[in-house]
């Protein structure tokens, strides 16, 4: 290292020293070992070449980072869309129920079936959100496609042979949407293995 | 650039399926089997391979991840340098660089003529 003063020296310092302030914690340690293999590099023009690599590694171990931890969500907001998927369909359930006696049988456990999706919806995102994202067995996650398709299918096909479309577009997304939407994003939270490239 | 970048990040996604490794992790890993059991310094490799710092520190990152490569710190001989971080295969790593190698011989790699790694 050349003992006065470079401008090339001071700015490979300086980038480097931003390296290790911009890199993600889990490379906290490699910025570091960056920054400090700088010291034995001879040449100025070198060492601020070796510090705009420190640079770049450094933003793209953050890109990946926060790409990564982009997948995970708190529990708080987690909670509030499963509420919002969930609840109107575990409304209608709890409808059909108390009014079981006025439909017919048959009518009766089809809308049963279709309006499950709300409470196993609930009680299954009640468990990820618990137990912090605990990983679903296969069979849940199976009965849980297979309801939100049947859901899905089993109301639009009602609202378009029985229904008007245009006036009940809104109970559909409540009802169809909401709930394959909220399914989705569970079964995407509790399969994505999020990499240990940068959370490790 | 992009390329290089490319490679680097996509081929360690692969790395668990075996897949071919880039020409720069060829050379690492060959400049790294040399002498596998020497501590090396991230400089030093870098002039090895001839692989600027913003590619050879992912590459060694992700082998370090998957337990290729292991690190320490090292104190400076001389008085007033900050520690340096130094590496080397591990048992696992040295396999996994033979096999590499092996099995890309006849490939040129950056820092390496053809037939003198492994």
């Amino acid at each position: 290292m050349n003992s006065k003063f470079s401008v090339f020296r001071f700015i490979a310092e300086l980038l480097a020293a931003h390296a290790g302030k911009a890199s993600p914690r889990n490379r906290v340690d490699w910025a570091r070992a960056m920054r400090n293999e700088m010291h034995y590099i001879s040449g100025d023009r070198t060492a601020l070449t070796w510090a705009l690599g420190c640079v770049f590694t450094s933003y793209t171990e953050r890109i990946i980072a926060m790409l990564d931890s982009n997948s995970r969500i708190s529990r708080w907001v987690l909670s509030l869309e499963m509420l919002c998927c969930f609840t109107p369909v575990t409304l209608l359930c709890l409808a059909v129920l108390a009014n079981l006696g006025r439909l017919d049988g048959m009518t009766g456990m089809l809308v049963l079936t279709v309006a499950a999706t709300g409470p196993i919806g609930l009680l299954v995102a009640l468990k990820v959100v618990v137990l912090n994202r605990p990983s679903l067995s296969k069979f849940v996650v199976g009965a849980l496609c297979i309801l939100a398709a049947w859901t899905g299918l089993a109301y639009s096909l009602h609202t378009l042979f029985y229904g008007e479309p245009s006036r009940e577009w809104r109970e559909l997304v409540l009802i169809a949407l909401l709930p394959a939407l909220g399914i989705t994003h569970l079964i995407y939270l509790t399969t994505h293995r999020v990499s240990n490239l940068a959370t490790t | 650039m992009g390329l290089t970048l490319f490679s680097t990040y996509v081929d360690f996604d692969l790395m668990t399926q075996a897949r071919k490794f880039s020409d720069q992790t060829l050379a690492l890993l060959a400049a790294l089997i040399d002498q596998p059991r020497k501590w090396r310094h991230g400089y030093d490799l870098s002039k090895d391979t001839g692989l600027k710092s913003g590619t050879l520190y992912p590459i060694m990152m992700r082998l370090g991840d998957r337990g290729f490569l292991e690190s320490k710190w090292e104190d400076s001989a001389k008085p007033g340098r900050p520690p340096r971080h130094v590496y080397r295969l591990t048992a696992t790593g040295s396999v996994l660089a033979r096999a590499q190698l092996r099995s890309n011989q006849g490939v040129p790699v950056p820092g390496h003529p053809v037939g003198s790694a492994a």
